[in-house]
């Protein structure tokens, strides 16, 4: 039996990446004064991590103006919506291993498959890296 | 990984997720919408005993105008607490239900000649009832839409009493035969959706006053 950790994705597998695939769920989309909100980050760090979910085709950003006001609508693609289930799933498998039932049952995902990398996660963000910002 | 870290990860996304689907809640406003919507009609089921035992179409006419200006002045609240809020729901269920309705309702309001022989489904309740029946079943729409159960629940139990009222079950139970019993029965049901409004907007405003204190 192949260890849960296996199936977690590197791309999702980071707190506020995961809040944001998790905001973006229910919603067809969330501005990004929304996201900012939400997850309580600056600016540059939530570009940097919507444009390392945009990469991974997790997200699909859409810029436009609301009147003379800029504004960046985010949703999240079938793709983001079955990388969200599969380590939704994975983390459940994780606490279940180690005798933590009924983890986070209620928020399972739209899909169980697993989609991710097939590298052990070891948590890093890669949102550090310094990826240029997201245009607000 | 270690459990601890899977467990707080886990927690830390449903509580994202819970906080979105609080924010994308309005259910408040189409119960009250619909609610003032039904109670306005009332008067218009007093109509059915003067015309044979049938409703005179305007209470059909009534609900595909004011039904489908209510229906779209829902969407309409959405979108702006959409824009309001920068966060929305798809209406893609929403639309096509309210498609379906509009539909209904105009065919039931051509139908109306040929109700006598039984072809016309949900012509068996008394008249007019059908269209407030068929607010149960955008209110389903609505459910999915905002992920809310407990609307899904209400719209449910709402379309069965609807159903129910709509065939005299609650007046027969009750001895109630009057000219008006129509009158008090839309009624009664106008104010059930308004109650259920109010009281989704008082825990609205509360769960929205504690996510601000928090």
């Amino acid at each position: 039996m192949t260890h849960p950790a296996i199936e977690l994705d590197d791309v999702i597998h980071q707190r506020t990446r995961l809040g944001i695939v998790a905001v973006l769920m229910d919603a067809k989309r969330a501005d990004f004064r929304y996201l900012k909100d939400a997850l309580d980050l600056t600016d540059g760090n939530l570009s940097r991590h919507l444009q390392i979910l945009e990469q991974a085709g997790y997200v699909r950003i859409t810029k436009g103006f609301e009147g003379k006001r800029p504004r960046t609508w985010v949703a999240v693609t079938r793709l983001g919506r079955d990388a969200f289930g599969a380590e939704m799933h994975a983390l459940r498998q994780i606490a279940d291993r180690y005798g933590i039932a009924d983890a986070g049952t209620a928020d399972a995902g739209t899909a169980d498959a697993a989609g991710g990398t097939a590298e052990p996660a070891n948590g890093r963000d890669r949102g550090s890296a310094g990826a240029s910002p997201v245009p607000t | 990984m270690q459990a601890g870290d899977a467990m707080e990860m886990l927690a830390s996304a449903q509580t994202q997720r819970r906080r979105a689907r609080a924010d994308l809640r309005a259910e408040w406003f189409p119960l009250v919408l619909f609610g003032i919507l039904t109670i306005v009609s009332a008067p218009l089921y007093a109509q059915q005993l003067a015309f044979g035992g049938w409703a005179f179409p305007w209470v059909y006419l009534y609900w595909l105008v004011a039904g489908s200006l209510g229906y779209l002045a829902v969407a309409r609240y959405f979108r702006r607490r959409e824009a309001e809020l920068g966060i929305g729901s798809s209406f893609a269920a929403y639309v096509w239900v309210g498609v379906g309705l509009f539909l209904y309702t105009f065919g039931l309001l051509n139908a109306l000649p040929f109700a006598w022989i039984g072809l016309v489904p949900t012509m068996w309740l008394i008249p007019g009832f059908a269209p407030i029946v068929a607010i149960g079943a955008g209110l389903l729409a609505l459910a999915w839409v905002e992920r809310s159960p407990s609307l899904a629940v209400f719209g449910a139990a709402f379309s069965i009493v609807a159903t129910l009222s709509g065939l005299y079950f609650f007046d027969n139970r009750l001895y109630f035969s009057a000219w008006y019993q129509s009158i008090v029965d839309v009624t009664v049901l106008g104010l059930i959706l308004l109650a259920a409004g109010f009281v989704y907007r008082v825990v609205d405003r509360r769960a929205t006053n504690a996510r601000s204190a928090s």
